[in-house]
């Protein structure tokens, strides 16, 4: 992970560098191809597309641009690129959902019902959450995967887009909402005080010192 | 027919061929091909196929600093990609002179 985050780094860096036209063409096929699936390895896809930004900073010093060093098809170079990437292993897609289910718990958790007994876990919720959140990413990411290249000829398909990636939020969250919180159906489990209060207290903590240890990092950084 | 057929199925033979005599990176390869002729060649046609020659295990890619300074992703041949470079040359010398025959008896005639 740590990798994949660098070469992201000197990616957002370096595309800086580019002319307008150059930064479009490849922005485009970054969105591409990091779209077609969240399960491929971040390090080698990122690892990859740097080396060609690279190469097409070199290309522009010599009065060249991305038409010409990558073609006027770069849709097909992508799908070429992304057919002979390694498949994503299952311990690159385990980590993966495992991210999605932890953070989905934390909220669920933060987001539980209060009672002066306890909070009320909804053991269903845990289950569907996560569940439904991988689905809605995924269908996010192939609608987004779908609409880079496509040749939109009205004002409406090219904002079809993001309006189904917006109602498909909205249904997603309006869901787990209910699941969670309006219609709480299946089993339950009561943690009882103060039980609650330390799992909710120890997640703040955990957050906070994230969130400073994060910070900190940047500013070292810099 | 079409150049770009003929390219397509030297093409690999090419890259091997460069790769074998020093390690590259992406731009490098593809400016060395151009010096060498293949002017239509693009970044679509080679990307792909150095992913694909790294899948199959003909070139290994190393991230070291580059002349200019910068880390870049280098292509190096191993030597299974030098065996197959030997079999295509070896598979071209005799496609060559078949063709050159045939050729040379259309000159002929």
């Amino acid at each position: 992970m740590k990798k994949a985050n660098q070469y992201q780094q000197e990616i957002n860096q370096l595309k800086t560098q580019l002319n307008s036209f150059d930064s479009r063409y490849f922005e485009k096929l970054q969105t591409y191809i990091l779209s077609q699936n969240i399960f491929y390895n971040d390090e080698t896809i990122n690892l990859q597309l740097l080396s060609m930004l690279q190469d097409l900073i070199d290309a522009e010093k010599d009065n060249s641009d991305a038409t010409e060093l990558f073609g006027n098809d770069p849709q097909s170079m992508a799908n070429e690129i992304l057919a002979q990437l390694p498949k994503p292993k299952l311990r690159d897609q385990l980590s993966m959902s495992t991210l999605v289910i932890a953070i989905s718990w934390f909220f669920l958790l933060l987001s539980s019902t209060s009672t002066t007994s306890g909070i009320i876990i909804n053991l269903w919720a845990f289950i569907l959450a996560p569940f439904l959140e991988l689905i809605t990413i995924s269908l996010i990411l192939k609608i987004l995967h779908k609409s880079v290249y496509s040749k939109s000829a009205s004002f409406f398909q090219s904002v079809l887009p993001k309006i189904s990636i917006a109602i498909l939020f909205l249904l997603c969250v309006g869901l787990i909402l209910l699941v969670n919180n309006l219609l709480i159906i299946g089993p339950t489990i009561t943690l009882p005080t103060p039980w609650n209060f330390f799992l909710q207290g120890f997640i703040l903590i955990a957050t906070l010192s994230y969130f400073f240890y994060t910070l900190t990092k940047q500013k070292h950084k810099k | 027919m079409k150049q770009t057929q003929l390219i397509k199925g030297v093409l690999e033979g090419c890259v091997l061929a460069i790769v074998a005599q020093d390690e590259v990176y992406g731009y490098e390869l593809i400016q060395s091909l151009h010096q060498h002729g293949f002017t239509t060649i693009a970044g679509g046609t080679l990307y792909p196929l150095l992913i694909k020659l790294e899948k199959n295990g003909a070139l290994i890619s190393k991230v070291k600093p580059s002349k200019d300074g910068p880390d870049r992703k280098y292509y190096s041949i191993t030597p299974q990609g030098l065996q197959e470079f030997r079999e295509f040359n070896q598979q071209w010398f005799q496609l060559k002179n078949h063709v050159d025959k045939i050729l040379k008896e259309m000159d002929d005639e």
